[in-house]
């Protein structure tokens, strides 16, 4: 079982701040947990394209293998600061 | 020290932190929450982070920004939470022996930030609706690469 948290927009996306993804087996990478959690939530097909993954306090590709100790965090485009991101 | 708060952030403190008696320059950035946005009216913002990679993004940003411009003092806050319009929502203290290297380090800082920062804005506007910006797919450091 892995946790997988959501942030930003994601969360009204996914309706929640995380989900427990049964049947994730070490080894696999991100881009097969965004495979099973794509069947999970279709909704957030649209967003996968553009979001970020992170473990930690770390970014990670997709191409890593996931640790299952640890949440799976899906981060969407940000926008931190003031203004638009093409305003400051 | 920390670079995240859900308080109104604090310039007296950050500029106080950063006193040197070396600099002959200090920048201060500001970024500040308007009452419009693409158009529509704003009556305030929510800012949502992710903790754990904020904070460490920004203390990097802090040590990348006195390294690559030279400057002597850098020091970077954001706010959480909600804001109303007016309030300072990220602070950018620089100070440098000159200007001119003042100026373009908080100008990188801020620019850099925007990129790199797991930060959201909610937009609450004056029709009673809300809605997340959108904004840019966030970059890891050093290599500039896109993620994914």
């Amino acid at each position: 079982m892995l946790d997988v948290e959501f942030y930003g927009v994601l969360r009204q996306v996914a309706g929640g701040r995380s989900v427990q993804l049964e049947g994730v087996e070490g080894g696999e990478t991100v881009d097969q947990v965004l495979a099973r959690l794509r069947q999970e939530l279709p909704a957030l097909e649209p967003h996968l394209s553009r979001l970020a993954c992170a473990q930690g306090d770390r970014l990670i590709r997709r191409d890593q293998v996931i640790d299952l100790q640890q949440p799976l965090v899906l981060l969407p485009p940000v926008s931190g600061g003031s203004g638009g991101p093409d305003t400051v | 020290m920390s670079h995240m708060t859900e308080q109104p952030l604090d310039l007296d403190a950050l500029i106080r932190e950063t006193e040197n008696e070396t600099c002959g320059a200090m920048v201060v950035f500001s970024g500040i929450v308007r009452n419009h946005h693409d158009g529509r009216g704003v009556t305030g913002m929510d800012y949502s982070a992710y903790g754990p990679m904020a904070d460490r993004v920004l203390e990097e940003l802090e040590a990348e920004t006195i390294e690559r411009f030279g400057v002597q003092e850098c020091r970077i806050m954001h706010r959480t939470g909600r804001l109303e319009v007016g309030e300072s929502s990220v602070l950018v203290v620089v100070r440098s022996h000159h200007r001119g290297d003042a100026f373009e380090a908080a100008r990188y800082a801020i620019d850099t930030l925007k990129v790199r920062l797991p930060v959201w804005k909610e937009d609450f506007y004056t029709d009673g609706s809300a809605a997340y910006q959108d904004g840019v797919a966030l970059q890891a450091r050093d290599t500039g690469e896109r993620e994914p």
